[in-house]
Protein backbone atom coordinates (compact mmCIF):
# COMPACT_ATOMS: atom_id res chain seq x y z
CA UNK A 1 0.00 0.00 0.00
CA UNK A 2 1.68 3.54 -0.90
CA UNK A 3 1.28 6.39 0.69
CA UNK A 4 -0.76 6.62 4.09
CA UNK A 5 -4.30 5.39 5.22
CA UNK A 6 -7.04 7.96 4.75
CA UNK A 7 -8.97 9.57 7.73
CA UNK A 8 -11.86 7.32 6.75
CA UNK A 9 -9.83 4.10 7.41
CA UNK A 10 -7.58 5.05 10.15
CA UNK A 11 -11.14 5.07 11.76
CA UNK A 12 -11.65 1.61 10.64
CA UNK A 13 -8.37 0.51 12.05
CA UNK A 14 -9.32 2.11 15.67
CA UNK A 15 -13.05 0.69 15.07
CA UNK A 16 -11.39 -2.77 14.60
CA UNK A 17 -13.63 -3.02 10.93
CA UNK A 18 -10.22 -2.43 8.90
CA UNK A 19 -9.72 -4.61 6.31
CA UNK A 20 -6.40 -7.40 6.82
CA UNK A 21 -4.24 -4.44 4.39
CA UNK A 22 -5.53 -1.62 6.18
CA UNK A 23 -4.34 -3.53 9.36
CA UNK A 24 -1.08 -4.61 8.21
CA UNK A 25 -0.41 -0.90 7.14
CA UNK A 26 -1.44 1.08 10.23
CA UNK A 27 0.82 -1.87 12.39
CA UNK A 28 3.80 -1.06 9.86
CA UNK A 29 4.00 2.72 9.01
CA UNK A 30 5.08 4.69 12.23
CA UNK A 31 2.86 7.46 11.68
CA UNK A 32 -0.40 5.72 10.88
CA UNK A 33 0.14 3.93 13.54
CA UNK A 34 0.57 6.93 16.21
CA UNK A 35 -2.38 8.89 14.44
CA UNK A 36 -4.41 5.35 15.22
CA UNK A 37 -2.87 5.26 18.56
CA UNK A 38 -4.13 8.59 19.85
CA UNK A 39 -7.38 8.58 18.66
CA UNK A 40 -8.18 5.52 20.28
CA UNK A 41 -6.49 6.71 23.20
CA UNK A 42 -9.13 9.89 22.88
CA UNK A 43 -11.69 7.42 22.11
CA UNK A 44 -10.92 5.80 25.46
CA UNK A 45 -11.05 8.54 27.80
CA UNK A 46 -14.37 9.84 25.93
CA UNK A 47 -15.76 6.86 26.50
CA UNK A 48 -14.99 7.14 30.29
CA UNK A 49 -16.64 10.78 31.06
CA UNK A 50 -20.42 10.92 32.20
CA UNK A 51 -22.08 13.95 32.56
CA UNK A 52 -23.58 15.20 35.90
CA UNK A 53 -26.77 13.20 36.24
CA UNK A 54 -29.76 15.16 37.46
CA UNK A 55 -32.12 14.00 40.58
CA UNK A 56 -35.19 12.02 39.22
CA UNK A 57 -37.26 14.69 40.97
CA UNK A 58 -36.03 16.84 38.25
CA UNK A 59 -37.37 14.61 35.59
CA UNK A 60 -40.79 14.81 36.89
CA UNK A 61 -40.45 18.86 36.77
CA UNK A 62 -38.61 18.34 33.02
CA UNK A 63 -41.78 17.18 31.67
CA UNK A 64 -44.34 19.41 33.29
CA UNK A 65 -42.48 22.44 32.07
CA UNK A 66 -42.80 20.73 28.82
CA UNK A 67 -46.26 19.74 28.94
CA UNK A 68 -47.35 23.41 29.97
CA UNK A 69 -45.28 24.97 27.04
CA UNK A 70 -47.22 22.86 24.53
CA UNK A 71 -50.29 23.49 26.81
CA UNK A 72 -49.73 27.12 26.61
CA UNK A 73 -49.24 27.24 23.14
CA UNK A 74 -52.28 24.65 21.65
CA UNK A 75 -54.92 26.78 22.73
CA UNK A 76 -52.71 29.81 21.68
CA UNK A 77 -52.32 28.36 17.86
CA UNK A 78 -56.17 27.32 17.19
CA UNK A 79 -56.81 30.95 18.39
CA UNK A 80 -54.35 32.44 15.88
CA UNK A 81 -55.85 30.14 13.21
CA UNK A 82 -59.53 31.27 14.12
CA UNK A 83 -58.40 35.10 14.94
CA UNK A 84 -56.62 35.68 11.23
CA UNK A 85 -59.84 35.29 9.14
CA UNK A 86 -61.78 37.01 11.88
CA UNK A 87 -59.32 39.64 12.27
CA UNK A 88 -59.49 40.29 8.27
CA UNK A 89 -63.13 40.35 7.97
CA UNK A 90 -62.97 43.39 11.43
CA UNK A 91 -60.26 44.86 9.14
CA UNK A 92 -62.36 44.99 6.19
CA UNK A 93 -65.42 46.65 8.52
CA UNK A 94 -63.06 49.03 9.85
CA UNK A 95 -61.27 49.82 6.28
CA UNK A 96 -65.10 50.71 4.79
CA UNK A 97 -65.99 52.81 8.28
CA UNK A 98 -62.86 53.20 9.26
CA UNK A 99 -60.49 56.12 7.77
CA UNK A 100 -63.98 58.46 7.98
CA UNK A 101 -63.74 57.86 11.85
CA UNK A 102 -60.16 57.32 12.89
CA UNK A 103 -57.66 59.73 11.83
CA UNK A 104 -53.91 58.69 12.49
CA UNK A 105 -54.05 61.17 15.34
CA UNK A 106 -55.79 59.52 18.60
CA UNK A 107 -55.89 62.83 19.80
CA UNK A 108 -58.28 63.93 17.25
CA UNK A 109 -60.47 60.93 16.67
CA UNK A 110 -64.16 62.09 16.82
CA UNK A 111 -66.02 59.13 18.94
CA UNK A 112 -66.61 56.55 16.60
CA UNK A 113 -69.79 55.14 18.09
CA UNK A 114 -71.41 58.72 16.90
CA UNK A 115 -70.59 57.50 12.80
CA UNK A 116 -70.78 53.95 13.18
CA UNK A 117 -74.14 53.04 10.85
CA UNK A 118 -76.88 51.65 13.10
CA UNK A 119 -76.61 48.33 11.37
CA UNK A 120 -72.97 47.58 11.90
CA UNK A 121 -72.77 44.04 13.36
CA UNK A 122 -69.89 45.18 16.01
CA UNK A 123 -70.55 45.44 19.66
CA UNK A 124 -70.74 49.41 20.90
CA UNK A 125 -67.12 50.76 21.04
CA UNK A 126 -67.07 50.79 24.90
CA UNK A 127 -67.79 47.12 24.69
CA UNK A 128 -65.88 45.89 22.04
CA UNK A 129 -62.74 44.81 23.06
CA UNK A 130 -61.18 44.42 19.58
CA UNK A 131 -61.70 47.74 18.37
CA UNK A 132 -58.65 49.07 20.66
CA UNK A 133 -56.76 46.70 18.78
CA UNK A 134 -57.93 47.62 15.74
CA UNK A 135 -57.40 51.70 16.47
CA UNK A 136 -54.27 50.13 17.74
CA UNK A 137 -52.73 48.77 14.42
CA UNK A 138 -54.18 51.74 12.59
CA UNK A 139 -52.56 54.31 14.22
CA UNK A 140 -49.32 52.88 13.08
CA UNK A 141 -47.73 52.29 16.51
CA UNK A 142 -48.96 48.21 16.85
CA UNK A 143 -48.48 48.86 20.74
CA UNK A 144 -50.92 46.36 21.27
CA UNK A 145 -50.39 45.91 25.54
CA UNK A 146 -50.23 49.19 25.42
CA UNK A 147 -53.80 49.43 23.85
CA UNK A 148 -55.26 46.98 25.34
CA UNK A 149 -54.25 45.30 29.13
CA UNK A 150 -56.95 43.42 30.46
CA UNK A 151 -57.81 40.11 30.06
CA UNK A 152 -59.13 38.32 26.61
CA UNK A 153 -58.15 39.01 23.08
CA UNK A 154 -55.22 41.04 25.00
CA UNK A 155 -53.90 37.73 26.08
CA UNK A 156 -53.90 35.99 23.05
CA UNK A 157 -52.17 39.43 20.52
CA UNK A 158 -49.61 39.75 23.25
CA UNK A 159 -48.65 36.05 22.95
CA UNK A 160 -48.12 35.60 19.27
CA UNK A 161 -44.93 35.46 18.37
CA UNK A 162 -43.34 38.72 16.22
CA UNK A 163 -43.70 36.47 12.94
CA UNK A 164 -47.21 36.08 13.91
CA UNK A 165 -47.83 39.84 14.97
CA UNK A 166 -45.84 41.17 11.61
CA UNK A 167 -48.39 39.01 9.75
CA UNK A 168 -51.52 39.49 11.91
CA UNK A 169 -50.85 43.24 10.74
CA UNK A 170 -49.66 42.85 7.16
CA UNK A 171 -52.84 41.16 7.07
CA UNK A 172 -54.55 43.67 8.31
CA UNK A 173 -53.55 46.40 6.57
CA UNK A 174 -54.00 44.92 3.09
CA UNK A 175 -56.98 43.83 3.69
CA UNK A 176 -57.88 47.86 4.65
CA UNK A 177 -55.89 49.23 1.64
CA UNK A 178 -57.85 47.04 -0.84
CA UNK A 179 -61.26 48.07 0.83
CA UNK A 180 -60.01 51.05 1.02
CA UNK A 181 -59.20 51.68 -3.12
CA UNK A 182 -63.17 50.21 -3.97
CA UNK B 1 -19.24 27.12 10.30
CA UNK B 2 -23.09 28.50 11.00
CA UNK B 3 -25.09 25.95 10.26
CA UNK B 4 -28.68 28.27 10.78
CA UNK B 5 -30.56 25.27 10.54
CA UNK B 6 -34.84 25.63 10.25
CA UNK B 7 -37.12 23.49 11.03
CA UNK B 8 -37.93 23.23 7.84
CA UNK B 9 -34.57 22.21 6.15
CA UNK B 10 -34.16 20.32 9.13
CA UNK B 11 -37.23 18.21 8.48
CA UNK B 12 -36.99 17.88 4.88
CA UNK B 13 -35.40 14.74 4.05
CA UNK B 14 -37.88 13.34 6.59
CA UNK B 15 -41.19 15.04 6.15
CA UNK B 16 -44.38 14.79 4.34
CA UNK B 17 -48.04 14.95 5.84
CA UNK B 18 -47.87 11.42 6.63
CA UNK B 19 -51.04 9.42 7.63
CA UNK B 20 -51.44 6.57 10.48
CA UNK B 21 -51.39 3.68 7.94
CA UNK B 22 -48.28 5.25 6.07
CA UNK B 23 -46.81 5.94 9.46
CA UNK B 24 -47.40 1.77 10.15
CA UNK B 25 -46.14 0.61 6.86
CA UNK B 26 -42.97 2.64 7.60
CA UNK B 27 -42.25 1.17 10.80
CA UNK B 28 -41.88 -2.23 9.98
CA UNK B 29 -39.36 -1.13 7.42
CA UNK B 30 -37.37 1.54 9.57
CA UNK B 31 -37.09 0.34 13.04
CA UNK B 32 -39.46 2.36 14.38
CA UNK B 33 -40.39 1.24 17.70
CA UNK B 34 -43.85 -0.19 18.49
CA UNK B 35 -44.57 1.88 21.17
CA UNK B 36 -43.60 5.31 19.78
CA UNK B 37 -45.40 4.51 16.94
CA UNK B 38 -48.13 4.13 18.92
CA UNK B 39 -47.93 7.47 20.72
CA UNK B 40 -46.95 9.58 17.44
CA UNK B 41 -50.34 8.28 16.29
CA UNK B 42 -52.14 8.84 19.64
CA UNK B 43 -50.82 12.39 19.35
CA UNK B 44 -52.06 12.69 16.18
CA UNK B 45 -55.45 12.22 17.38
CA UNK B 46 -54.92 14.46 19.68
CA UNK B 47 -54.22 12.89 22.94
CA UNK B 48 -51.57 15.50 24.35
CA UNK B 49 -50.57 13.03 27.04
CA UNK B 50 -49.22 10.65 24.94
CA UNK B 51 -46.35 13.16 23.83
CA UNK B 52 -45.67 13.01 27.66
CA UNK B 53 -44.92 9.01 26.99
CA UNK B 54 -42.11 10.33 24.23
CA UNK B 55 -40.69 12.88 26.31
CA UNK B 56 -40.40 10.15 29.52
CA UNK B 57 -38.86 7.92 27.14
CA UNK B 58 -36.31 10.16 25.67
CA UNK B 59 -35.67 12.58 27.89
CA UNK B 60 -32.96 11.53 29.82
CA UNK B 61 -31.42 10.84 26.40
CA UNK B 62 -32.02 14.03 24.72
CA UNK B 63 -31.12 16.41 27.76
CA UNK B 64 -27.44 14.25 27.85
CA UNK B 65 -27.10 14.95 24.16
CA UNK B 66 -27.70 18.87 25.04
CA UNK B 67 -25.55 18.63 27.44
CA UNK B 68 -22.73 17.07 25.98
CA UNK B 69 -22.67 20.35 23.27
CA UNK B 70 -23.25 23.14 25.71
CA UNK B 71 -21.66 21.31 28.77
CA UNK B 72 -24.16 23.22 31.33
CA UNK B 73 -27.25 22.27 33.10
CA UNK B 74 -29.30 25.49 32.07
CA UNK B 75 -28.28 25.69 28.72
CA UNK B 76 -29.24 21.87 28.16
CA UNK B 77 -32.38 22.24 29.76
CA UNK B 78 -33.69 24.89 27.95
CA UNK B 79 -32.11 22.91 24.73
CA UNK B 80 -33.49 19.96 25.99
CA UNK B 81 -36.65 21.21 25.80
CA UNK B 82 -37.25 23.32 23.36
CA UNK B 83 -36.08 20.03 21.13
CA UNK B 84 -39.15 18.52 22.31
CA UNK B 85 -41.25 21.53 21.81
CA UNK B 86 -40.26 21.57 17.81
CA UNK B 87 -40.78 17.61 17.07
CA UNK B 88 -44.34 18.53 19.23
CA UNK B 89 -44.78 21.09 15.96
CA UNK B 90 -43.86 18.91 13.56
CA UNK B 91 -44.91 15.26 14.40
CA UNK B 92 -47.67 15.51 11.96
CA UNK B 93 -45.04 15.20 9.59
CA UNK B 94 -42.76 12.86 10.75
CA UNK B 95 -43.24 9.95 8.15
CA UNK B 96 -41.31 7.28 10.24
CA UNK B 97 -38.45 6.91 7.52
CA UNK B 98 -36.32 6.57 10.49
CA UNK B 99 -36.47 5.65 14.41
CA UNK B 100 -38.04 8.31 16.41
CA UNK B 101 -34.81 8.52 18.25
CA UNK B 102 -33.01 9.45 15.06
CA UNK B 103 -35.57 12.08 14.24
CA UNK B 104 -35.71 13.57 17.60
CA UNK B 105 -32.00 13.33 17.91
CA UNK B 106 -31.57 15.28 14.86
CA UNK B 107 -34.14 18.02 16.09
CA UNK B 108 -31.81 18.01 19.32
CA UNK B 109 -28.67 18.30 17.25
CA UNK B 110 -29.47 20.88 15.18
CA UNK B 111 -31.00 22.84 17.99
CA UNK B 112 -27.79 22.92 19.68
CA UNK B 113 -25.56 23.27 16.55
CA UNK B 114 -28.24 26.92 16.29
CA UNK B 115 -27.52 27.40 19.93
CA UNK B 116 -25.45 30.68 20.77
CA UNK B 117 -24.81 30.88 24.05
CA UNK B 118 -25.44 33.77 25.93
CA UNK B 119 -22.14 35.47 26.92
CA UNK B 120 -22.93 35.44 30.76
CA UNK B 121 -20.90 32.67 32.46
CA UNK B 122 -23.18 29.13 33.45
CA UNK B 123 -21.87 27.07 35.82
CA UNK B 124 -21.40 24.31 34.01
CA UNK B 125 -22.75 21.69 36.98
CA UNK B 126 -26.52 20.91 37.74
CA UNK B 127 -26.90 23.13 40.88
CA UNK B 128 -26.96 21.02 44.11
CA UNK B 129 -30.63 20.64 45.05
CA UNK B 130 -31.02 18.86 40.75
CA UNK B 131 -28.17 16.88 41.62
CA UNK B 132 -28.49 13.34 41.57
CA UNK B 133 -26.48 12.38 45.01
CA UNK B 134 -27.17 8.45 44.60
CA UNK B 135 -23.54 6.60 43.82
CA UNK B 136 -22.69 5.64 40.32
CA UNK B 137 -23.69 2.18 38.97
CA UNK B 138 -21.02 2.12 36.24
CA UNK B 139 -17.66 1.25 36.67
CA UNK B 140 -14.70 2.62 35.00
CA UNK B 141 -16.30 6.60 34.80
CA UNK B 142 -13.31 9.11 35.03
CA UNK B 143 -13.14 10.94 38.11
CA UNK B 144 -15.22 14.00 38.32
CA UNK B 145 -12.38 16.22 37.50
CA UNK B 146 -11.25 14.18 34.83
CA UNK B 147 -14.50 13.80 33.30
CA UNK B 148 -15.12 17.85 33.52
CA UNK B 149 -11.85 18.12 31.45
CA UNK B 150 -12.84 16.10 28.26
CA UNK B 151 -16.58 17.62 28.51
CA UNK B 152 -14.55 20.99 28.39
CA UNK B 153 -12.35 19.36 25.56
CA UNK B 154 -15.42 17.94 23.80
CA UNK B 155 -17.00 21.18 23.81
CA UNK B 156 -13.73 22.79 22.26
CA UNK B 157 -14.57 20.46 18.80
CA UNK B 158 -15.36 21.93 15.79
CA UNK B 159 -19.39 21.70 15.78
CA UNK B 160 -19.66 18.86 13.18
CA UNK B 161 -16.83 16.54 14.66
CA UNK B 162 -18.67 17.86 18.25
CA UNK B 163 -21.88 16.17 17.01
CA UNK B 164 -19.71 12.96 15.48
CA UNK B 165 -18.02 12.59 18.28
CA UNK B 166 -20.75 12.68 21.26
CA UNK B 167 -23.06 10.78 18.95
CA UNK B 168 -20.59 7.97 18.22
CA UNK B 169 -19.13 7.84 21.71
CA UNK B 170 -22.31 8.60 23.95
CA UNK B 171 -25.20 7.36 22.13
CA UNK B 172 -23.79 4.19 20.80
CA UNK B 173 -24.92 4.85 17.15
CA UNK B 174 -23.98 3.05 13.90
CA UNK B 175 -22.19 5.30 11.66
CA UNK B 176 -24.97 5.20 9.32
CA UNK B 177 -27.49 6.50 12.35
CA UNK B 178 -25.12 9.33 13.23
CA UNK B 179 -24.81 9.72 8.98
CA UNK B 180 -28.63 10.11 8.83
CA UNK B 181 -28.78 12.58 12.14
CA UNK B 182 -25.80 14.88 10.74
CA UNK B 183 -27.23 14.56 7.38
CA UNK B 184 -24.03 13.68 5.79
CA UNK B 185 -22.26 10.47 4.46
CA UNK B 186 -21.02 7.53 6.49
CA UNK B 187 -17.55 8.19 4.95
CA UNK B 188 -17.79 11.60 6.23
CA UNK B 189 -19.30 10.49 10.01
CA UNK B 190 -15.68 8.39 10.09
CA UNK B 191 -13.07 11.09 9.08
CA UNK B 192 -15.11 13.57 11.28
CA UNK B 193 -14.66 11.20 14.00
CA UNK B 194 -11.01 10.28 13.30
CA UNK B 195 -10.39 14.05 13.03
CA UNK B 196 -12.44 14.88 16.38
CA UNK B 197 -10.85 12.24 18.48
CA UNK B 198 -7.32 13.48 17.17
CA UNK B 199 -8.42 16.91 17.96
CA UNK B 200 -9.61 15.48 21.59
CA UNK B 201 -6.68 14.09 22.29
CA UNK B 202 -4.32 17.37 21.56
CA UNK B 203 -6.53 19.28 23.88
CA UNK B 204 -6.15 17.50 26.24
CA UNK B 205 -2.61 16.81 26.07
CA UNK B 206 -1.91 20.58 25.62
CA UNK B 207 -4.51 21.42 28.27
CA UNK B 208 -2.09 19.01 30.82
CA UNK B 209 1.02 21.02 29.79
CA UNK B 210 -0.56 24.07 30.45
Amino acid sequence: MSGHLSEETLMDVVDATADPRAREHAQACPSCRTRVSEAAEAWTMAQGTDVPEPSPLYWAAFRRQVDQRIHRETPRRRFVRFLLPLAAAAGLVWAVAGPRTISPSPVASPPVATVLPAWSALPPVDEDPGFEVLQAVASGGFDLASAYDRGGIHEFLWDLSEEESRALAERLQSDGAKAGAL
Amino acid sequence: MTPNVTIETLLSPLVVSTTSEGLGRRAAQTGLREDDREAIEACRRGEREAFDRLVERYQRDVYRLCYRFVNNHEDADDLAQEAFIKAYRALDRFRGDSAFSTWLYRIAVNACLNFRAAKKPRADEIPEALADERPRADEGVLSDERSRRVRAAIERLPEKQRATVILKTYHDMSHEEVASVLGSTVGTVKANLFHGLANLKRLLVGEGRG
